[in-house]
């Protein structure tokens, strides 16, 4: 024989199916994104992981100059130290193709140690193996040249074919020896080639100079502790011992929180899941009162009724974790498009190609489900467990109210708020946002708690407005009635809104500041880069840059108003690498500005032009702990100097740190007159295309460039930000539907619960119409007030993400823009799909016999 | 004013067919009062709910001030239970959020009457039961007697030609039983309104000026004083 406990939870389960397969499905949604996002965060970071070891090899560390290159004598003390496992040296020179139909194309020549490479391969390992060589090759001559295959294909070069660069004055014959693919060499871009070393020294006239030495640590040593020690001991040389800027912390920090922040919006589905499960279990107790009844009047103790029903939840959670399982991993092919694509621009190139599946997660995924399911249901259990068997069995208990102590959730509410306030205060979890995202958990706790506290104001309000109005009366009396359930609703619905606003707000906010800098800081009509920039990697940071013959060239272009050369480079400041940035203040205070934490742009700019100084982005200040009128000290080709810092700026082109100083003082203490990029201003009547085209024609013989419009600039900076973005729209919508979910469910618990109202309200000339419209209404009403409260959730959510969240995980101050078409858009959405959710209850009660409906108890 | 030719109304529960009403045929003229009396179970209710288009019958024919209902639609019995019908519950179903005044004026505003009418009327019918001083309580705060009397203001306030009454006196005790009889009766009475109740009270046989048995989902007229006197005084 079935336990009996057992075969009533059956029973209760395939009595309504319709509401169990909602509950199981709001669920198996939350439970989809939340494992959706999970399982593309693995497969996002094993990629990242596997891309960083593709692009930098195994090197745990680099070592670059101070001030430029570095003597290769240092190379002997770092193979002999017991920590490292090897030691490779790298030459690094841009070139370009001096003549021939190639003349122009550029390239970076690498030169590495190829004795020691095939070394450090596998047993066996030949340069064969590596290179595709004729035997006999003279792989070690001065003159020697690999190319990739691709490169090869690309530019229709052969063994054997000479080449002809220009390196700066200087040109070098070489000749090709060898080719390779690309893929046993990820971490050189496309336009990069190979030399031994030794040649390339000799070659380009570099004997006994290296641009920088990586270093692969022993296995067991920690790497962090290698870097200091290492530090320690060559202190006494001009040397930077960094990780590879694809290992540094910063980025792994950076991608850690960009994940984290996917991660809390997948599990705001599950959130509102367990609402959901409160109101189908809230409901089962509403329509099994009279056999709890029975139940407790023949002697069943109170803990098996809570557990007939705590069973009940935690089977439909079950349930709806391994189906949320199956559908996020489904879920999950897409949303990993999406998030590598984002990784990419954002991070590190990263191609996913596998997601991680296992029996294990459809374990963990049903256990998840089975807790959210249990957590819903522990109200309705306490509810279920403690109802009175008289009471139950009693005729015309249907009437009975359920009683909330409604102040007691009012300052609850202030508690929690009160708590979001000191959460906010505290810095970074080892640069997480850890309080800030408790802070923003405790906002929404605080908004669901002020529930029954509005929803007995907004009855009492109707109530009085409605005198004389019954219909206005019944649906504010309904409101009253069941605070709790209605107040859960009103949560689910809530969370949804304010999500949804508190994010809008947030990327609206973010693009408002982005667009601001764009137009106030990137004015300028044209930019000029080299081709080669393009294809800038770790082998060769600073990319190809612009010569100052181009840059007077360029300057000289009929239409061309003024030229800002710009000119970026990494440089060392203590154990980080920061970019330092010259450029003409002259011209750009004259046309553009600096968005300035204090301080005039211009004013600071001209103190920046006539004096020695620096101005220093938002996030270098944050991470240096520096301020205006503090110095600093930077490396230069001069040696250390101190700069005072002029200002400090906002800027969101990059989230590490950036210094810039006028591009006079920088050629005085770099004694470098190239530039990166060129911004142009284009004279007021002149056709920017007609410019762009001399400008093209002008440099192009001399080296290839790339010319890129503002409006294009603009349009691509701004597709990035907005394909970031986008993900986040699928995940408010989870909210919502989930949300949306609720109010069915709460309508019909409520309508079961009144259909002898609804009875008698057809039995004295209410039309099927009127009773639909009275569903509207009050579904409506619910709706209102989750709007509302989604409202104030979600502007106190998007000032905790502008101010806390994203301040401590991107160093961004973005100022806060109040936006009414979206707060238009949220109230939409949040009353559009509470009317949506009102169209099945509203056709289900309308279907109910009225004869049955006024028999009912 | 109601009249029913052959109707039956079968429900199927499972493999077998039940028939809470077999072969009815009646005829009640307006004004008029008519008793339904029989046991539980014998079809009173049923046939109460076919005459107010809360069931639909199965075969047979109902006409309601000489109009077939045959091909009534769900808005024709709408509109038929908003004007023609008032409808008086053992149970009252008084909406609980409601008080006594809003309760009565539901049918009012169902039909869009405007604000002021409404007062009026409701004010009319509540005075009309000896409910006038208890206009703004709440049901829960209403005796069981006053609670059916606000259910009898209720189904005269959009003055209907015909009054059905299902148990009225079921959930009273004898003493208020034969009170709300004797007010059901003479509030139609004085309006002119055709009132079918159905009962066990025997006490209300005495009202009636048809009565009628019924059992087992067949309606027979008692027709002799004697056979009366018998069921008022059994």
């Amino acid at each position: 024989m079935r336990s009996p406990l057992l075969a009533l939870a059956v029973h209760h389960v395939m009595h309504r199916p319709v509401r169990t397969g909602m509950t199981i499905m709001g669920v198996a949604i939350g439970m989809s994104a939340a494992m959706a996002i999970h399982l593309a965060n693995q497969a996002v970071y094993e990629a990242f992981e596997h891309t960083v070891t593709h692009v930098v090899g195994e090197t745990t560390l680099v070592v670059t100059g101070k001030e430029g290159d570095l003597d290769e004598t240092i190379l002997a003390n770092l193979q002999q130290h017991p920590a490292i496992y090897s030691a490779n040296p790298i030459l690094s020179i841009s070139a370009r193709v001096a003549s021939g139909p190639l003349q122009g194309q550029a390239l970076v020549v690498w030169g590495m140690d190829l004795v020691e490479l095939v070394q450090q391969g596998k047993p066996g390992t030949s340069l064969r193996a590596l290179f595709d060589i004729r035997t006999g090759s003279p792989l070690f001559a001065v003159d020697s040249l690999l190319v990739s295959e691709e490169l090869a294909e690309n530019w229709g070069l052969r063994i054997g074919d000479p080449l002809t660069l220009r390196v700066g004055s200087m040109q070098r014959r070489v000749t090709i020896q060898g080719r390779f693919p690309l893929s046993s060499f990820p971490l050189l871009g496309k336009h990069v080639v190979i030399m031994d070393i030794a040649a390339a020294q000799v070659l380009f006239n570099r004997l006994g100079r290296l641009d920088r030495i990586d270093l692969v640590t022993q296995p067991n040593w920690d790497v962090e502790a290698v870097r200091k020690e290492l530090s320690r001991v060559l202190n006494s040389a001009p040397i930077v011992i960094r990780r590879p800027a694809h290992r540094s912390r910063q980025v792994e920090r950076m991608l850690q929180t960009f994940q984290m922040n996917l991660t809390t919006l997948g599990g705001v589905g599950l959130f509102v899941g367990t609402f959901l499960v409160y109101n189908t279990i809230a409901f089962s107790v509403v329509q099994y009162r009279r056999e709890i009844g029975v139940l407790r009047a023949i002697g069943m103790p109170r803990h098996e009724i809570g557990l007939l029903f705590l069973g009940e939840a935690a089977a439909m959670g079950f349930v709806g974790g391994l189906l949320g399982t199956g559908l996020g991993s489904v879920l999950a092919h897409s949303f990993v498009v999406w998030e590598g694509q984002s990784v990419s621009e954002l991070y590190a190139r990263v191609t996913v190609e596998t997601i991680p599946h296992s029996v294990w997660l459809y374990g963990v995924g049903s256990s998840m489900g089975m807790i959210v399911g249990l957590l819903g249901a522990i109200g309705p259990c306490r509810e279920a467990s403690h109802t009175s068997a008289a009471r139950a069995l009693a005729p015309g208990d249907y009437e009975q109210t359920q009683t909330v102590n409604r102040y007691r959730y009012l300052w609850l509410s202030g508690m929690f708020l009160a708590l979001a306030g000191l959460l906010a205060l505290p810095g970074p979890l080892r640069g997480i946002p850890v309080f800030g995202y408790l802070a923003a958990c405790c906002v929404l706790l605080a908004c669901s708690f002020l529930g029954p506290w509005c929803i007995w104001q907004v009855s009492c309000l109707l109530w009085r407005a409605g005198r004389g109005l019954p219909l206005l009366s019944l649906a504010a009396n309904q409101l009253a009635r069941a605070p709790g359930r209605n107040s859960v609703t009103l949560s689910a619905l809530m969370v949804g809104i304010a999500i949804m606003l508190g994010i809008g707000l947030m990327i609206h906010s973010f693009r408002q500041s982005v667009e601001m800098w764009i137009d106030q800081t990137l004015v300028a009509d044209l930019i000029v880069a080299p081709r080669s920039g393009l294809y800038e990697t770790e082998s060769s940071p600073s990319g190809e840059v612009l010569s100052p013959q181009m840059i007077g060239i360029a300057g000289r272009v009929v239409g061309v108003e003024a030229v800002d050369p710009y000119r970026q480079r990494r440089i060392a400041v203590g154990d980080s690498e920061v970019i330092l940035v010259a450029r003409d203040f002259r011209v750009h205070a004259a046309r553009s500005r600096y968005l300035f934490r204090d301080g005039k742009s211009s004013e600071i700019l001209r103190q920046a032009t006539f004096q020695p100084g620096v101005i220093v982005s938002e996030v270098f200040s944050h991470m240096w702990g520096v301020q205006r009128g503090d110095h600093i000290t930077l490396p230069t080709a001069q040696g250390e100097q101190v700069f005072p810092i002029l200002g400090v700026f906002y800027d969101y082109a990059t989230d590490g740190g950036k210094i810039v100083m006028d591009r006079s003082w920088y050629r005085r203490w770099w004694q470098d007159s190239s530039a990166t990029v060129l911004a142009i201003y284009v004279e007021k009547e002149a056709n920017i295309s007609t410019v762009k085209a001399n400008i093209e024609h002008a440099l192009g013989s001399l080296q290839n460039v790339s010319i890129i419009e503002h409006g294009e600039l603009r349009r691509e900076i701004l597709d990035i930000f907005d394909r970031t973005f986008r993900v986040t729209y699928g995940l408010e919508l989870i909210a919502l539907v989930v949300g949306m979910l609720g109010i069915v469910n709460t309508l019909l618990t409520s309508l079961w619960d009144r259909q002898r109202e609804f009875a008698t309200l057809r039995a004295i000339g209410a039309s099927a119409a009127q009773i639909r419209r009275l569903v509207f209404a009050e579904s409506l009403l619910l709706a209102l007030l989750g709007c509302l409260l989604g409202l104030l959730g979600g502007t106190l959510l998007a000032g905790l993400l502008l101010g806390v969240i994203n301040k401590q995980s991107f160093g961004w101050t973005v100022p806060f823009h109040w936006s009414n078409f979206l707060v238009g858009q949220a109230l939409a959405v949040g009353l559009v799909a509470a009317l949506g959710a009102g169209l099945f209850p509203a056709w289900w009660i309308t279907q109910r016999p009225i004869s049955e409906g006024l028999r009912h108890e | 004013m109601v009249t029913l030719t052959h109707v039956w109304k079968t429900y199927q529960r499972g493999d077998h067919y039940v028939h809470a009403l077999r072969d009815v045929s009646v005829h009640v003229a307006k004004g008029q009062c008519c008793v339904l009396m029989g046991p539980s179970g014998s079809g009173k209710s049923t046939f109460l709910h076919v005459i107010a288009g809360l069931e639909t019958v199965t075969t047979g024919d109902l006409w309601i001030e000489g109009v077939s209902t045959k091909n009534f639609s769900d808005l024709e019995w709408t509109r038929l239970r908003r004007d023609v019908v008032g409808m008086v519950f053992q149970a009252f179903h008084l909406l609980p959020g409601l008080t006594a005044a809003e309760n009565v004026g539901l049918p009012l505003q169902l039909k869009g009457l405007p604000r002021r009418m409404i007062r009026e009327r409701v004010q009319w019918a509540l005075e009309a039961v000896g409910m006038g001083h208890r206009a703004h309580h709440r049901p829960s705060e209403l005796s069981g007697g006053e609670q059916q009397r606000v259910a009898i203001a209720r189904a005269i306030v959009h003055g209907p030609r015909l009054v059905l009454a299902d148990e009225p006196t079921g959930n009273l005790d004898s003493c208020n039983a034969e009170a709300i009889m004797t007010l059901l009766r003479t509030v139609t009475q004085g309006q002119g309104q055709t009132l079918i109740v159905a009962t066990h009270s025997p006490a209300a046989a005495s009202l009636a000026d048809h009565l009628y048995l019924m059992a087992d989902g067949s309606l027979h007229q008692a027709t002799s004083t004697i056979s009366r006197c018998d069921l008022a005084y059994e």
